[in-house]
């Protein structure tokens, strides 16, 4: 499903200031597997998933998911990519403050400019599926932490991606949350789902959800 | 020189026109030289994001050209109040020598923009961008005849002279021996019209075979063949005025505007026409069947209008003119 | 090349438009003013122009005047016959009339004569005269008056009457028979109508004379062989054709509607300076949400669409506040400051009424001097914005 080939990034190459962020890492992610992105943070995480997604492109190597060699696509095109295939769950949450929960839910469909009635009954079902149908019209700058990260989980999958890339997923969360949120992905895992989580959460390291961890350490993979 | 707000809103968007164009141009000189969709340089990435620029502004050209050419008329129309003998637009611009060269860029450039975007829509279809180097090569071509518009523009309101007087259209579409298109008044009518409705006939034949190649020739032909019909025989009808061969003075007020209608679905319609051969013929998958149907609705909308014309005159009269 | 309109979208750009609340609003608020300006300008010259281009309409095709020694003189009556010989003119008709100082008000009449006998040189004139007796104005000297006379003169405690004071120095008291309203205030506010006699008298000329004559021509394609015919008989007349008024006003209000819009013009380049400056600073949560944007599925394009509406909707509700305000602005207010640029003479004369004329035109010209000069100016940073790379929202 994912497969990464000897890819390096290196920021502001060839200039003074030039930083490795990722040095030949090279792995493969089955479909449906759940697979554990360790590391300190500063060790190319987040560079890495950015790759992934087509966010960014690498400096070497190549990168293939579902297929697609996301690494040569156009940005036209690698956003595309994202909009069908990939659910993205942020850190800090990354929800936008002055809109609603459902208008949030919906930003990653605005562009497609999909019927009104297919996309309110996408929205509403994740919103009933992860408990917020009574907070749709309510602003995100209201909600709890633990609401928000429902929201994002809704935005994520809200196309119906076959990839989620989580970054920290868990950072801005208390125990009792975090272990809902791990609730949560055992469930996306057996809809046949591809998770990525990229975490230095020690929470994550021993559940029976993860089948595979990768290391990271200042770039290089361990 | 005239100073009125009206030509300073043509000008000052010409500027802008000019500023921008240019930019695009440099950029584009750019792309065309070194756009390389398999690189995975730095600066390719960044030709992808200044690609992305130079659409924009190619957006933005076209989109404001198209209502500011309706303004243009409707000024120079105005202006023809001003100028000894004028009656309508057609005495304006012919009041300068290339008044008649700057009409012809005006359209030729709104159909290059318009094809333009056509072409870029097509790219961005495909991952590979196949006609990315393509496309920003023409717009180097292009932006010549922009620039040569612009500068037509700038000499026309400038040399505009309201102390000259200058020939009406009733002397400028006339059959006298003085007149320089007079050639084609020999043309006998029945032949003109069977050659206008032929044509249109081919044309609804080939939208429904969806033959490309075909629809293409059929479109460019039915441009210049349309004019000629609205000069010789159309206009005549719509003046109710034998004599009358002015293809301007149906844009104004008298005739209920009724110009602008004719001249949009005409030029709307070849230009979808036109725009979806290219595509079809680019793109041998598709068939661009929506381009098609534009294309075919406004033609038929536009020969529709202009036989009205003649037929409701014999309706009432129960004679041809 | 595909533009469908996506209303999620422009709720989207309402949004975030919302969201930079001071910033928006800044804009919107600068462009509506100057686009206020620019459009009260506008309107008012079309306005006045639009009186004018009446005022000319009404007016005979050619106009003789008397010269010597390059300045206007009274015109013999004795040329009528002659011209009238002249094939082509229907009708020459000797015109009396001047500008009479009333000095207490500081302000100018235009004192028109009447001659009941003849035909009038223009068509309120002669409802009025059907209207009025003149003939019996002969006998006791009596006028009517355009509204805004009749509102000096009562400022002045003259009710009923006005005493006049000849070139000789004697008073000539006139009496006010009646007012009268014409369709045009600019040209009849300031006129005092009353019979010929009366107006030879106050201004102190010989009955034989007139001020000018004025020629009603049957064929307008005849005018020019007239004016050769007419010049050759008086070498010393100056010949005004209805045309070429017509055209030398049009131009001047042209002209100075033009200075303006030039002057005009560098405001707006000022103003789209510091919009070009604000849009392309971003702030950290701008740059984080075209992170977010992106990292969901927004293509550059979409993003520049986005701003594409935001700058849609900033623009065309400035367009539309600004002609709003200025149409207020000129035909309530009756446009304070402003109109006494292009009227000039204002102040001499009396107050007139400007009149409501508003054309496609006219407002085409403002959208396309506001409206998409707005839009060039957002645009690059629009683009800078949508460029920007999503990494930020990673970090």
């Amino acid at each position: 499903m994912i497969h990464l080939n000897t890819v390096s990034k290196i920021f502001n190459a060839g200039a003074k200031n030039a930083f490795c962020a990722l040095d030949a890492v090279s792995f493969e992610i089955k479909q449906g597997e759940v697979v554990l992105l360790k590391g300190a943070s500063g060790s190319g995480k987040s560079t890495l998933l950015s790759l992934i997604a087509g966010l960014g492109k690498p400096t070497h190597g190549e990168i293939v998911v579902g297929g697609k060699h996301i690494s040569k696509l156009p940005d036209h095109f690698a956003a595309l990519f994202r909009r069908s295939s990939i659910g993205f769950i942020f850190q800090k949450f990354n929800l936008i403050p002055t809109l609603s929960v459902f208008e949030n839910i919906i930003v990653p469909l605005i562009p497609s400019n999909i019927p009104e009635k297919e996309l309110c009954s996408r929205a509403n079902s994740l919103m009933h599926r992860f408990g917020i149908a009574e907070k749709r019209e309510t602003l995100i700058k209201h909600l709890s932490g633990g609401e928000q990260q429902r929201v994002v989980i809704c935005r994520a999958l809200i196309n119906n991606p076959r990839i989620l890339l989580c970054d920290e997923p868990t950072a801005n969360l208390d125990a009792t949350l975090s272990y809902e949120f791990v609730q949560m992905m055992q469930t996306l895992k057996t809809e046949g789902k591809t998770i990525v989580i990229a975490t230095h959460d020690s929470l994550f390291f021993d559940l029976p959800l993860i089948d595979r961890s990768i290391e990271l350490s200042k770039g290089k993979q361990i | 020189m005239m100073l009125s707000p009206d030509v300073i809103a043509i000008l000052v968007l010409d500027a802008l026109f000019l500023l921008f164009g240019t930019f695009a141009f440099v950029l584009s000189l750019g792309i065309a030289r070194h756009f390389d969709a398999h690189s995975f340089h730095e600066r390719q990435y960044a030709l992808e994001k200044k690609a992305l620029l130079v659409a924009t502004i190619i957006q933005y050209i076209f989109y404001l050209k198209l209502p500011l050419f309706l303004f243009f008329i409707f000024t120079s129309d105005t202006i023809s109040n001003l100028i000894t003998g004028a009656m309508c637009a057609a005495g304006v611009v012919n009041s300068v020598d290339f008044g008649l060269l700057l009409f012809a860029f005006k359209i030729i450039n709104l159909y290059l923009f318009g094809f333009w975007l056509v072409l870029h829509t097509l790219d961005l279809k495909n991952e590979t961008l196949p006609y990315t180097r393509a496309k920003f090569s023409l717009f180097v071509l292009f932006f010549f005849f922009l620039v040569a518009e612009i500068f037509c523009d700038f000499y026309f309101f400038n040399a505009l002279n309201i102390d000259k007087i200058v020939s009406c259209c009733g002397t400028l579409f006339s059959a006298t021996s003085t007149s320089s298109i007079r050639f084609i008044f020999e043309l006998p009518h029945p032949i003109l019209l069977s050659m206008f409705y032929g044509t249109f006939a081919l044309h609804v034949m080939l939208f429904f075979r969806k033959d490309a190649l075909g629809f293409l020739l059929v479109n460019l032909f039915f441009i210049p063949l349309s004019i000629l019909a609205l000069i010789l025989f159309f206009g005549t009808y719509i003046y109710e005025l034998p004599t009358h061969h002015c293809p301007f003075c149906f844009l104004q007020k008298e005739y209920h505007y009724v110009g602008y209608l004719i001249y949009i679905t005409l030029f709307g319609g070849t230009f979808f026409g036109i725009s979806a051969s290219i595509m079809s013929l680019a793109d041998q998958r598709k068939t661009y069947a929506s381009f098609y149907r534009y294309s075919f609705y406004l033609t038929a909308l536009f020969v529709a209008i202009v036989s009205a014309y003649p037929l409701l005159y014999f309706y009432r009269n129960g004679v041809w003119l | 090349m595909h533009i469908k309109f996506n209303t999620y979208l422009l709720a989207y750009a309402l949004n975030a438009l919302y969201r930079r609340g001071f910033k928006s609003f800044f804009t919107f608020l600068m462009l509506s003013f100057i686009t206020f300006l620019m459009a009260s300008i506008l309107i008012i010259a079309h306005a006045i122009k639009y009186e004018l281009s009446l005022t000319i309409d009404a007016l005979p095709e050619l106009t003789i005047q008397n010269l010597q020694a390059g300045r206007h003189q009274n015109i013999s009556l004795e040329h009528l016959d002659t011209l009238l010989d002249i094939h082509g003119v229907q009708r020459a008709i000797p015109r009396v009339w001047g500008f009479y100082y009333f000095d207490n008000a500081g302000v100018n009449f235009s004192v028109m004569g009447i001659d009941t006998f003849d035909h009038q040189t223009k068509e309120h004139l002669e409802t009025m005269v059907t209207a009025f007796d003149f003939e019996a104005f002969v006998a006791t000297p009596s006028m009517v008056v355009g509204k805004g006379v009749q509102r000096i003169l009562n400022e002045n405690y003259y009710k009923d009457y006005f005493n006049f004071i000849t070139t000789e120095g004697n008073f000539q008291k006139v009496s006010l028979a009646g007012v009268f309203d014409a369709r045009t205030s600019l040209e009849s506010n300031d006129m005092i109508f009353m019979p010929q006699e009366i107006v030879r008298n106050i201004f102190g000329m010989h009955p034989q004379e007139a001020t000018d004559i004025v020629l009603r021509i049957a064929n307008k394609d005849e005018i020019a062989t007239i004016i050769t015919k007419v010049k050759a008989l008086y070498p010393s007349s100056r010949i005004i054709t209805k045309e070429a008024m017509r055209v030398s006003y049009q131009s001047i209000f042209d002209y100075k509607s033009g200075i303006f819009l030039a002057l005009f013009l560098v405001c707006l380049v000022t103003f789209l300076m510091i919009v070009y400056d604000r849009a392309s600073g971003l702030s950290s949560e701008e740059k984080k949400e075209v992170g977010i944007l992106k990292a969901v599925g927004w293509q550059i394009n979409d993003i520049l669409k986005e701003k594409f509406y935001e700058a849609s909707i900033i623009a065309f509700s400035a367009f539309l506040c600004a002609i709003i305000a200025a149409l207020f602005f000129v035909y309530t207010l009756q446009a304070p400051l402003l109109r006494d640029i292009f009227t000039g003479y204002s102040v001499l004369k009396p107050t007139f009424v400007l009149p409501f004329v508003v054309d496609i035109q006219m407002l085409s010209v403002i959208f396309f001097l506001s409206v998409p000069i707005y839009m060039a100016a957002v645009l690059i940073p629009s683009w800078k914005t949508a460029t920007l790379d999503a990494d930020e929202v990673m970090r």
